[in-house]
């Protein structure tokens, strides 16, 4: 037999809360424990002592009259000697009166100290009890400030996660940033390459141009110096100068040239090793920098994977145990279908068959008796039928799709008018609903037949269907004139094998109400009853409404 | 030849008041003589394939019908369902299913494993009997069964 308890819907576990809660609890149990064992010591001790005071008490107050007789006797002996019989009656009369006042007093001084003591024992109740309250507060102010230490280092925790995601967020803005200033980098670069490279060519083309004007001028010069010395000189001399111009010319022609290509050449050099000095240092940069974001981005990474993997183990942990209780209770009901129709099968079939195979020598008794074991063995099977119909509706899944009432209704009703005898039935036109059809069906079957059959011993049994929109939601509502009920076991209605009619005045078996009330409770909706004994009953129930969808 | 070769419908029930039951309302219809009863899956088989117990059984004909019981002792009657039908052999031979069980995935698996007929037993004496002998007459009169 499977465990049916395991199918109760537990409380949600809040496993801290409710430890609390336990042991807060047991704690204050513990006090009051505490409190009624201090009252019982108390009493005790306050009888004990009571008893105790008044023995004191009596026994002085006895050797008091004692010694009080003993010194009227003395008295009473000299009086005696000096006085007559009167005298002697006189005393005997006071000693009586002393005696009698004596054991008044004894009296009220014993209720007095027994008061007394009362009083105190109250007052050092009272005290403990002052005192033990004190404790309790002082225990409950200790716990509050345990739950507040507790809620501070979560404070702590949450502040300390909370900068551990800032500071993560300032790594990411920093990298953006050293991103720019590298970019930012790599253009600077890239211009000043541009414009080393125009500065190299202007200045080329300066030395170009100051050589040029240099050998113009010196040109010029040796010029002026041939024509000076042409004047002077002969031809050869002539010849010689010209040699030499043409030497120098090519001399600094050459030089011109070696200068131009020295100059760009170690500028060029110098520029390009700056160029590859700083590009080898920025990629070290941002390799080093790539690496650290890489980190931090596969730190994050982790987390959100152990979290995301913590939630979805827990996800389905929690869908296993659901499983499990389901495949526990589809076992549990597929074991019910096999196997408990069979022995009521039985029962029905052999009753049956000696009704079929000796019913001709069996008197009335014996037939009437056959008939209650097949009847009953027979309701044994629908309960069986029902139960398992019942046990279906929760684990068959729903199809929705916008669903006709009105000719749903019109189709039940044509169906269940002809089995409970002759009724009028008004069917209003109801509006489309979203929902499963043939649970719906199911809904329509059963409220129009309970109607039909309540209905049945009417004068004049009428059935009427009918619906009020609201803006939320559509309530659809199912009339009868039958023997109706006494609302005060409304409540009872819709349980399984709930019964508000013995089943000879209306056969049925309990759970019809029940299906209909987890179907609309399927579909998101709600359902009630308005009925008045011998007046007939109204059911209703409104499920949301299919177009706001 | 011997009763067991002209057996034209095999009831495997595991449970003796039903197969007394269904017996009893084939025999009302004159089907009795050609139906043999067998207590589980695995003595189904064995009867079917002419082993273990059945060995020398020479059938002189198909079987017409097979009245298959789900929930039995040692093999189930969707493991028999699943045996036969996936033999080339014995796929041909009508089975109905007759269980207490009206079970969507019970109905589901045996149409998916071939089944030619599922038909839940009726609690009420009745029915029972009428249903029986639906199916008897069905398969065993109406039906044209396939020759091999």
């Amino acid at each position: 037999m499977p465990k049916i308890r395991r199918f109760l819907p537990e409380r949600p576990a809040v496993p801290g809360a409710a430890r609390t809660i336990e042991r807060n609890d047991l704690d204050a149990a513990a006090v009051l424990a505490e409190v009624a064992r201090t009252d019982a010591v108390l009493a005790k001790r306050l009888a004990q002592r009571t008893i105790e005071r008044d023995d004191v008490a009596r026994d002085e107050a006895v050797i008091e009259l004692a010694r009080t007789d003993a010194e009227l006797a003395a008295r009473l002996a000299e009086r005696t000697v000096e006085r007559d019989d009167i005298a002697r009656d006189e005393a005997s009369l006071e000693l009586a009166r002393t005696n009698a006042e004596l054991a008044r007093r004894l009296a009220e001084r014993t209720i007095e100290r027994d008061d007394v003591a009362r009083d105190e024992a109250l007052t050092e109740l009272a005290r403990t009890n002052a005192e033990l309250k004190t404790r309790l507060a002082e225990r409950t102010i200790e716990r509050d400030d345990v739950a507040r230490d507790e809620r501070l280092t979560e404070l702590a925790r949450t502040n300390a996660e909370l900068k551990a995601r800032l500071a993560e967020r300032t790594i990411e803005r920093d990298d953006v940033a050293r991103d720019e200033r590298l970019t930012e980098l790599a253009r600077t670069n890239a211009e000043l390459k541009a414009r080393l490279a125009e500065r190299t060519i202007e200045r080329d083309d300066v030395a170009r141009d100051e050589a040029l004007t240099e050998l113009a001028r010196t040109n010029a010069e040796l010029k002026a110096r041939l024509a000076e010395r042409t004047i002077e000189r002969d031809d050869v001399a002539r010849d010689e100068a010209l040699t030499e111009l043409a030497r120098t010319n090519a001399e600094l022609k050459a030089r011109l040239a070696e200068r131009t290509i020295e100059r760009d050449d170690v500028a060029r050099d110098e520029a390009l090793t700056e160029l590859a000095r700083t590009n080898a240092e920025l990629k070290v940069r941002l390799e080093e920098r790539t690496i650290e974001r890489d980190d931090v981005a596969r730190e994050k990474a982790l987390a959100e994977l152990v979290r995301t993997d913590m939630a979805e183990t827990q996800h389905r942990l929690h869908a296993a145990e659901l499983q499990a209780l389901n495949g526990e209770l589809e076992s549990f009901s597929y074991s019910v279908s096999h196997d408990l129709r069979s022995p009521v099968r039985a029962v029905i079939g052999y009753a049956s068959a000696i009704e079929a195979d000796y019913g001709a020598g069996l008197d009335a008794e014996c037939r009437r008796l056959l008939t209650v074991v097949k009847d009953e063995a027979g309701r044994m099977g629908d309960l069986i039928d029902d139960l398992l119909a019942f046990s279906r509706l929760g684990r068959q899944p729903m199809t929705t799709a916008m669903v006709n009432m009105t000719s749903l209704a019109r189709e039940v009703v044509a169906e269940q008018a002809g089995k409970h005898g002759q009724s009028i039935c008004e069917i209003d036109a109801l509006p489309d609903v979203r929902g499963d059809r043939t649970l719906l069906r199911q809904v329509w079957v059963n409220l129009v037949s309970n109607a039909l059959k309540y209905s049945s011993k009417s004068a004049m049994p009428a059935v009427k269907l009918w619906a009020t929109r609201e803006p939320e939601r559509v309530i659809y509502n199912v009339r009868d004139n039958g023997v109706g009920f006494d609302m005060a076991y409304a409540g009872k209605l819709f349980g399984v094998f709930q019964r508000l009619h013995r089943s000879d005045e209306f056969p049925g078996t309990g759970v019809g109400l029940a299906i209909v009330q987890r179907i609309v409770h399927r579909h998101g909706g709600t359902i009630w009853v308005d009925a008045h004994l011998g007046q007939g009953a109204v059911f209703s129930f409104a499920l949301p409404n299919g177009d706001t969808e | 030849m011997n009763d067991l070769d002209v057996v034209e419908v095999l009831l495997v029930e595991d449970n003796p008041h039903d197969a007394e039951m269904t017996i009893r309302a084939l025999t009302k219809c004159n089907f009795a003589d050609k139906l043999f009863w067998v207590k589980d899956g695995v003595e189904a088989l064995e009867f079917i394939r002419c082993t273990g117990t059945y060995e020398g059984r020479r059938p002189q004909q198909h079987l017409k019908l097979v009245l298959l019981d789900l929930k039995m002792p040692r093999l189930s009657g969707l493991e028999v369902l699943r045996e036969l039908k996936s033999d080339t052999v014995t796929a041909t031979i009508p089975i109905v299913v007759m269980t207490s069980s009206k079970e969507d995935r019970d109905v589901m698996e045996s149409y998916e494993l071939g089944v030619n007929g599922y038909v839940t037993k009726p609690v009420q004496y009745a029915s029972f009997m009428e249903t029986v002998e639906r199916i008897g007459v069905y398969w065993l009169t109406l039906n044209q069964s396939p020759t091999r």
